[in-house]
């Protein structure tokens, strides 16, 4: 079938706040997850992973390299334009993905295109340019962004400029939307760009509901007042058993532990080898989680890295026991419960808090589960200074990034683990990357747990659904299936004016 | 134990082998491979009265396609719309070679999937038409492409056949889903109307495509069609020519 | 201490007496009626607690009964009873069947002890379960009390277990609890004054955050410590008060009933406490007002004991007064009667004594005068007959010495003119002895040593101590000195002493000792003179002042008489003791000073110096 035009796609989140601001955006936490779907809506990255594992071009028609990969030329598209008509330029390119690019790393622009140089080989830029932050905007004086993206933000946002009306009007030096808590949600009303270079997108407009309780969602999804809704895990099955059309992602967020260098009991190696050992992956993520988290015994998924089915992480309390008995008699006689502070936020990661800690005491590791403060402007990587220290963290770390060695490299200096060669571009070799995770993962101060997919529910009227397997969205290609008078009647009355499909002779005809 | 395997990642391919020693640290030989050295066509069979033939595939989008046999020079094409240009391929050694094509005035390119569409023109046909940007264009298949438009208002699209059995021209058509799922092309009996099929008559008179049906457009003869498929498993754009077999 | 005063005393003090055992008895009897009322309340506290336990375990119980009952549940069961089923398929049922049901705790656990799936703690899904096997049916168990651990503690529950089989005789437990916590004591109705509290004994040692009451925490809850610790050594009902301060209206008493578990471990203590304010504050206000009646009671007596005391003794005050002026000799001396009643009559039988005794003493003053005149007229006739006898004789001699010669007749005639004269001289001694004792001067005062006074009188008899041929009298003088001078007469004080050492002189004619005393004596000067004579019968004392006695043969009975009279006139007394064979003591009491004016007519008193009157003062 066709795809129609017209209708508003309404979405619902989860997360209370969004960015729209990439240089914002938090590598590795779950915010990040939400920024990105938004900014995919506004901002064009210069190329695009399809799903067929084919890089396809966006605002980059083509690139080429040289032999050690150090260099890179991109040519840009030609006729883009941002979303208030202004043409974009190779300086608009260089200014925005320069703050975002990694420290080796040179922009620099030439002609019509662009130059990414470094001194080590970049195999994988092309991973690194489409996906994660990479995404090419405009800071306007205001200091709003703007995109060339299929949509822009109407309404009550700042503004990320835009050929609308009302785009800049309400628009202050704020690109974050946050709902205050005990607030109604705040909406964000995305629009068609009649002038994007990709074509206009088939629908008028995107709703986003910010901060949506994931038992609304659901519900919502099945009264038909949300078309798109962020599924939580514990609800899969029960959506499934609705009928409801639910898409799953590739492994989207690792939830781990983290043992805090500074706390005594961290340190000591043998005891964080049979807490390593009292774990119970398998059960965690088939019983406990129903099946919605595949067991984790790498760092970097499998999708990502390819080798993460090399790491096994078995089960052993015989050893964990023995390990634990025999520690040295200081770190043995505390009385104390080794603190395990849940930093990710929601119910899942407790959840998964209390699990570790009834594992632990299998291996007679007494664990406290201690929940991080209750303060929204923590992200799920870090909770508050003020909360109780630990010496065990839960985190949750979302993939964001096709680069498994970025992604590694992320990973490493986010938690200061060693390993780490600062600024250096390691090696994109999969072998000395294998190697390099297998260090990491022996040294035990980052223990795998699961990783847990992304769950998106469908309204049974979402035509063409085509997102990436790890969680590009792409909502430029979805259209509603309505009737062709409940579409061609705006959803929206502020809709009204936006005229649908203007045609209009070509100048460039010829006779 | 030496395990060999191969392992898809989002962009890449990796040959692997490693010896699954869980002692000592394993050893891992990692070879990457190119992705696209592994888009792999997903054949399936053909329906009993209609036949599909793929006829020509790319990775780069095409959102028409039609062929033209002009009978006049014994000259077979194959013209194309993908991403914003108009391209002619001729059939020679078996082989669709690229003669020559023009680029979509950009203004026009509008349509998020591509513009440009193939019609069925005047009957008898003396020039290919197409629809862009809510305009009826043509051009002669035989000449260099060039096109002109002009502003007209058509109806709707209708796809016939007519088979070798020398019946009325059948409507053809497609099914209900979206991009996102295989789909068949369909023969819907003489009348526009389109008829309530049951799963049976379905299966026999429906041939199975690898991917949603992008477009669909009888061939000047009217005696087969020529339709854009995107092929689900590869994501490689595909054309298929269908015929109307008469019989078994 | 005056009657009146003794009387009022006895009033107030009753009434305070009286009072004080009211209040007591009131407080006492509403301390018993609190503590009983206390006790009933604590006991219906605890009924209602028990009611209310037994009908949240039916409810919990009918809520497990819904979940086995429900297919959900049955399908679960048949799976679970099956080989190799996906038990993660169950994990979250137990959340919804707790939500549908309404129950705080809700779990799964199969066959063999595994749990399945937990409302409370999702995270020990998979690990063993197995204290549900002790019992391989529990069909009609009732509800219970258990510890239910959860990942961020302990909580107290309410649980019942129900099997439901899922046929291979494989049974599927279904557990469902109620938290039991504050909002449990939410719903018993409590009076006032009165709160529960519950204690979750989860922990070994106290734990203070363990205790709530209905709003949760509990002030001050380590001041329950010593109640929990000992119910935690021997868990058994007991009472307890806890004074939270110095305030006994802050003290409150606790009841503390042991919750048990099924294996009979303490897992809660319940605690009623009822304050103590409501008692204490009516005990306070008993004593206050009681205070406050005593007080009234005490003024209102004071004035009522006062009227009454003044109504009885006043007149025996007037009773006594009236006995006083009748012993200072006002005989006519009358009193008030009022009424009828005991007082009054002791009143009139008092003016009846009074006039009788007037009467009496009338009659008895004129007998005595009469007596008295007798008695001179007999003394009087006495002594003239003496001196006339022999000159009737003389004058008869003469007459008849007519006849004899003249001489003779001149010696009879001078014999007899001799005779005559000195019996007319006797005659006119005997008269104007008479006549001096009725012309008693008044007495003219003037400051007198007193031991002059004696030695003077003394020293006119001293030849007769030592007359030859005579027994002989031995003086003996006492005499304080220095003694203060006295307003008197001297030459009537001589007399006095004059006719006393004479008297005792005449009472010792066969010799003896003769002992004069003087010295100060309140004020007064005392003299005392004594004899070793023989004494006097009671009967003499009696009459020794009367004029014209004496027990001696010679002697006109005047001196003691004048005596008397000296001393009366000198507002002194005199008194004789006497003991027949020892002697006799005179004793005069005289005093210093002389009131002005008091003898201003000492002519007027002098007929009253014989009277009676006189007698009585100088007897007194």
């Amino acid at each position: 079938m066709h795809p129609r035009r017209g209708g508003t796609l309404r979405v619902e989140l989860r997360a209370p706040t969004v960015s729209f601001d990439p240089r914002e955006w938090k590598v590795g936490s779950t915010e990040f997850a939400t920024d990105e779907k938004l900014g995919a809506l506004v901002f064009d990255r210069l190329l695009m992973l399809d799903n067929y594992g084919r890089f396809q071009p966006q605002l980059a028609t083509e690139w080429s390299h040289d032999a050690g990969f150090k260099k890179w030329q991109f040519t840009l598209r030609e006729g883009v334009k941002f979303s208030d008509g202004s043409p974009l330029i190779a300086a608009d390119v260089l200014a925005a993905l320069e703050p975002l690019l990694p420290s080796g790393q040179q922009i620099s622009a030439a002609g019509n295109g662009i130059i990414i140089q470094s001194s080590a080989g970049m195999p994988d830029l092309l991973e690194e340019l489409a996906s994660g932050r990479y995404f090419v905007y405009r800071v306007q004086p205001d200091g709003t962004l703007m995109g060339p993206g299929p949509f822009f933000v109407a309404g009550s946002l700042p503004g990320t400029g835009g050929a609308g009306d009302s785009a800049n009007s309400t628009s202050d030096s704020s690109r974050t939307v946050a709902v205050r808590a005990a607030a109604k949600p705040a909406h964000l009303r995305f629009r068609a760009n009649e002038e994007t270079w990709s074509g206009r997108p088939f629908l008028d407009a995107i709703e986003v509901t910010l901060g949506a309780p994931p038992l609304e969602q659901l519900f919502d999804l099945q009264l038909s007042k949300a078309d798109l809704v962020e599924l939580s895990p514990e609800l899969v099955r029960r959506a499934m058993q609705e009928n409801l059309r639910v898409w799953t992602s590739s492994a989207a967020t690792l939830y781990g532990l983290r043992f805090d260098q500074g706390e005594p009991l961290a340190a000591e190696e043998k005891l964080r080898e049979a807490f390593s050992l009292s774990l119970d992956r398998q059960t965690m993520a088939s019983v406990l989680l129903q099946k919605q988290a595949e067991p984790a015994s790498a760092l970097l998924p499998q999708w990502l890295s390819g080798y993460a089915f090399l790491f096994n992480m078995q089960t052993n309390l015989e050893r964990a026991r023995e390990l634990r008995a025999a520690l040295p008699t200081k770190a043995a006689t505390s009385a104390e419960p080794l603190r395990l502070r849940v930093d990710a936020p929601g119910d899942l990661p407790k959840l998964l808090g209390e699990r570790v800690a009834v594992n632990a005491r299998q291996a007679a590791i007494l664990v406290q589960v201690v929940n991080r403060g209750l303060l929204p402007t923590a992200n799920s990587l870090s909770a508050p200074s003020s909360d109780p220290a630990a010496a065990v963290h839960l985190f949750a770390w979302h993939y964001s990034t096709l680069s498994p060695r970025l992604e590694l490299d992320s990973f490493v200096n986010f938690f200061g683990l060693s390993g780490s060669n600062g600024g250096e571009i390691s090696s994109i070799d999969p072998e000395q990357l294998y190697a390099r995770e297998r260090k990491l993962l022996e040294e035990r101060r980052v223990l795998p747990l699961v990783t847990m997919p992304e769950y998106v529910g469908l309204g049974a009227n979402v035509r063409d659904w085509m997102p990436a397997r790890w969680g590009q969205w792409r909502l430029a290609d979805v259209w509603l299936d309505v009737p062709e008078s409940a579409s061609a009647k705006p959803a929206d009355p502020q809709n009204q004016g936006v005229p649908v499909a203007p045609p209009s002779a070509f100048p460039g005809v010829k006779p | 134990m030496l395990t060999v395997s191969l392992q898809w990642t989002a962009s890449k391919v990796l040959f692997m082998a490693d010896s699954g020693n869980s002692s000592a640290p394993p050893r891992v030989e990692i070879v990457e491979l190119p992705r696209p050295a592994f888009s792999v066509s997903n054949a399936s069979s053909a329906g009993p009265h209609l036949t599909r033939e793929l006829i020509w595939q790319q990775e780069r989008p095409i959102n028409s396609a039609v062929e033209w046999d002009d009978w006049s020079n014994q000259q077979q094409y194959l013209f194309l719309f993908s991403e914003g240009f108009l391209i002619r391929r001729r059939f020679e050694n078996h082989i669709w070679t690229l003669v020559d094509s023009t680029e979509i005035p950009s203004s026009a390119r509008r349509h998020r999937l591509g513009d440009g569409e193939f019609i069925r023109g005047d009957h008898p046909p003396t020039s290919l038409a197409f629809l862009l940007d809510g305009k009826i264009c043509s051009t002669q298949p035989g000449e260099r492409v060039s096109f002109t438009c002009r502003d007209t208002s058509i109806g709707g699209k209708v796809v016939t056949i007519t088979s070798a059995c020398g019946e009325k021209s059948q409507i053809l058509s497609t099914g209900g889903g979206d991009y996102t799922q295989q789909d068949r092309i369909t023969l819907a009996g003489t009348e526009l109307i389109r008829p309530w099929l049951s799963e049976a008559e379905i299966r026999t008179g429906s041939v199975e495509l690898p991917g949603p049906v992008l477009d669909d457009q009888t061939t000047e003869d009217g005696k087969s069609v020529t339709a854009v498929v995107r092929n689900l498993s590869t994501g490689i754009y595909e054309v298929y020519r269908i015929t109307a077999v008469c019989g078994n | 201490m005056s009657f009146r005063t003794k009387l009022l005393l006895i009033v107030l003090l009753t009434i305070f007496a009286s009072v004080s055992v009211v209040a007591y008895g009131v407080t006492h009897y509403t301390r018993a009626a609190f503590e009983d009322m206390d006790a009933q309340r604590t006991e219906a506290l605890v009924a209602q607690f028990n009611k209310e336990f037994a009908q949240r375990g039916e409810e919990v119980a009918q809520q497990v009964r819904n979940i086995v009952n429900s297919d959900i549940t049955l399908r679960m069961a048949m799976d679970l009873a099956r080989p190799n089923v996906d038990q993660s398929l169950y994990v979250s049922d137990a959340n919804g069947a707790a939500q549908d049901h309404n129950l705080d705790f809700v779990e799964f656990v199969n066959h063999e002890g595994t749990l399945v799936s937990s409302a409370q703690y999702r995270a020990r899904v998979g690990y063993k379960n197995d204290w549900v096997l002790a019992n391989k049916d529990w069909a009609d168990a009732p509800a219970f009390l258990r510890k239910e651990e959860l990942p961020d503690g302990v909580e107290l529950a309410l649980t019942v277990v129900r099997t439901l089989s899922g046929g291979n005789e494989k049974n599927l437990y279904i557990i469902g609890g109620r938290r039991l916590d504050q909002n449990f004591l939410a719903s018993l109705v409590l009076p006032v004054g009165m709160r529960a509290l519950l204690y979750r004994n989860l922990e070994q040692t106290f734990v203070a955050s363990a205790l709530t009451d209905v709003n949760g925490s509990v002030q001050q809850a380590d001041r329950f410590q010593p109640l929990i610790e000992q119910i935690q050594k021997q868990p058994q009902s007991l009472v307890k008060t806890i004074n939270w301060s110095a305030d006994a209206a802050e003290a409150e008493t606790f009841h503390e009933i042991p919750l048990m578990g099924r294996n009979h471990e303490l897992l809660g203590v319940l605690l009623v406490g009822s304050s103590q304010r409501e008692l204490v504050l009516l005990t306070r206000r008993i004593i206050k007002i009681a205070g406050a009646v005593a007080a009234a009671a005490l003024f209102v007596g004071f004035l009522v004991s006062f009227w009454i005391s003044a109504r009885i003794t006043k007149p025996v005050e007037d009773l006594a007064e009236g006995a006083r002026e009748v012993a200072s000799g006002r005989w006519d001396t009358r009193i008030d009667v009022h009424g009828s009643d005991e007082i009054g009559q002791l009143a009139k039988a008092f003016n009846e004594m009074t006039e009788t005794l007037a009467t009496q003493k009338e009659r008895l003053v004129q007998t005595e005068r009469v007596a008295a005149w007798r008695e001179l007229a007999r003394r009087l006739a006495h002594e003239l007959r003496n001196p006339l006898f022999p000159m009737q004789i003389t004058i008869e001699n003469l007459q008849k010495a007519k006849q004899l010669d003249a001489k003779q007749f001149l010696e009879v005639f001078h014999e007899s003119t001799a005779t005559l004269k000195a019996e007319l001289a006797n005659l006119n001694s005997i008269v104007s002895r008479f006549s001096d004792f009725s012309k008693m001067p008044a007495p003219q005062f003037v400051r007198v040593n007193v031991n002059e006074a004696l030695r003077n009188a003394v020293r006119l008899f001293e030849p007769q101590f030592n007359e030859v041929g005579k027994p002989t009298i031995t003086p003996e003088l006492f005499l304080t000195d220095p003694l203060p001078d006295i307003d008197a007469d001297p030459d009537l004080l001589h007399r006095a002493f004059q006719n006393l050492v004479l008297n005792a002189l005449d009472a010792m004619p066969a010799g003896g000792t003769l002992t004069l005393r003087t010295l100060e004596r309140d004020g007064n000067i005392r003299i005392e003179v004594a004899d070793t004579g023989k004494g006097l019968t009671q009967e003499e004392c009696s009459r020794l002042f009367t004029p014209y006695y004496t027990t001696k043969l010679q002697g006109t009975g005047l001196g003691l008489a004048i005596v008397q009279s000296v001393v009366s006139d000198h507002r002194g007394t005199i008194s004789v003791t006497s003991e027949e064979g020892r002697g006799t003591t005179f004793r005069i009491e005289l005093p210093q000073r002389q009131v002005a004016g008091s003898v201003s007519s000492p002519e007027a008193d002098t007929e009253t110096k014989t009277s009676p009157q006189t007698l009585a003062a100088a007897s007194d």
